[in-house]
């Protein structure tokens, strides 16, 4: 894999791998700093790379695995892993509603099961591929899918239970789905 | 998108099947509209969370152009100390080798003639004739009658 494939190919995936990142580092200037280094580790190994058969999951695994270490050597917090929550991230242009809103919804996926809240972030916060979602948690697509319908129709009610939302399609819906 | 097929796509993204370009395409609509409701303020909140820096991919990019420009000059270096190292090596063995071929040639030359002083010698020494007696023979002196 040459300059320009990599700068093609593998810089692009930042985009995915950052969100995920701060969750587990929590600061954005850590979240950076690993980054970065991620990328220079995946640089020396580009030659691997072209041999591994799903890229992508490798890629996440790496990320994932480099922001363990990096935790174990900041000795930031024990890495119980599957207690990662989600960090809140202040929204911008918002007022005090959205904020509100914001925090409620942060809260309802926080009290999802583990499994929930972790399939419900990689797809709609991260925005992985049921692909690499398969390979980061080892469900099956069907069981990730079920997983997600589960976790969103969950936000939704929690919402709908809080706001007085005007009654239209959207709960319609909602309802058939249930 | 009509409504009907707004209805659709949330029913799909409610069932954890749609595709990730239904789901982009179903946060514009429904970011973009003026009605309130609960997958508003959903997708408000995921594209909050999972926001990146602007510059992300440029400073990434030019993070790694640095460093790999870098380890080309630190392995410039190495390959150039090695050169030196190596020319030095090459210079130090030739001025070795031109020595001991001068030490040798000149041990050869000794040997060649001490060689040919020895033959000098043989020629030129008396042959012990049998009527002959040695009277005296010494350090110095050898006397010798016929």
């Amino acid at each position: 894999m040459n300059t320009e494939e990599f700068k093609n190919r593998v810089i692009p995936f930042a985009g995915k791998l950052y969100p995920m990142m701060r969750q587990f580092l929590k600061g954005d200037e850590d979240t950076k700093d690993a980054l970065q280094d991620l990328m220079l580790k995946l640089w020396n190994k580009r030659g691997e790379l072209e041999t591994v058969r799903n890229v992508d999951a490798y890629i996440v695994t790496m990320a994932k695995n480099h922001c363990l270490d990096t935790l174990k050597k900041k000795k930031i917090l024990s890495l119980d892993e599957t207690n990662l929550k989600i960090p809140e991230v202040p929204a911008p242009d918002t007022g005090v509603e959205n904020r509100e809103k914001i925090e409620r919804i942060h809260k309802v996926i926080d009290s999802l099961p583990e499994k929930y809240r972790e399939v419900i972030r990689y797809r709609d916060i991260d925005g992985f591929s049921f692909t690499e979602i398969t390979a980061l948690t080892g469900m099956e697509e069907p069981h990730l899918r079920v997983i997600l319908s589960r976790s969103r129709m969950k936000v939704r009610e929690e919402l709908v239970k809080i706001y007085n939302y005007e009654q239209g399609t959207t709960r319609k819906i909602t309802q058939e789905v249930l | 998108m009509s409504k009907v097929q707004q209805e659709k796509l949330l029913r799909k993204f409610y069932n954890g099947e749609t595709t990730a370009e239904e789901e982009i395409r179903l946060k514009q609509e429904i970011g973009n509209s003026d009605e309130c409701s609960p997958e508003k303020d959903y997708f408000g909140y995921t594209a909050a969370q999972g926001a990146i820096p602007h510059s992300l991919e440029q400073d990434i990019t030019q993070f790694l152009d640095k460093n790999i420009r870098e380890k080309k000059l630190t392995m410039r270096r190495i390959l150039s100390l090695v050169s030196v190292a190596a020319s030095l090596l090459i210079i130090f063995s030739i001025t070795h080798w031109i020595k001991e071929t001068k030490s040798r040639k000149m041990e050869d030359n000794f040997f060649l003639m001490e060689q040919a002083l020895f033959q000098v010698s043989e020629t030129l020494k008396p042959e012990i004739q049998e009527d002959m007696v040695v009277l005296w023979v010494d350090n110095n002196v050898e006397i010798i009658i016929n």
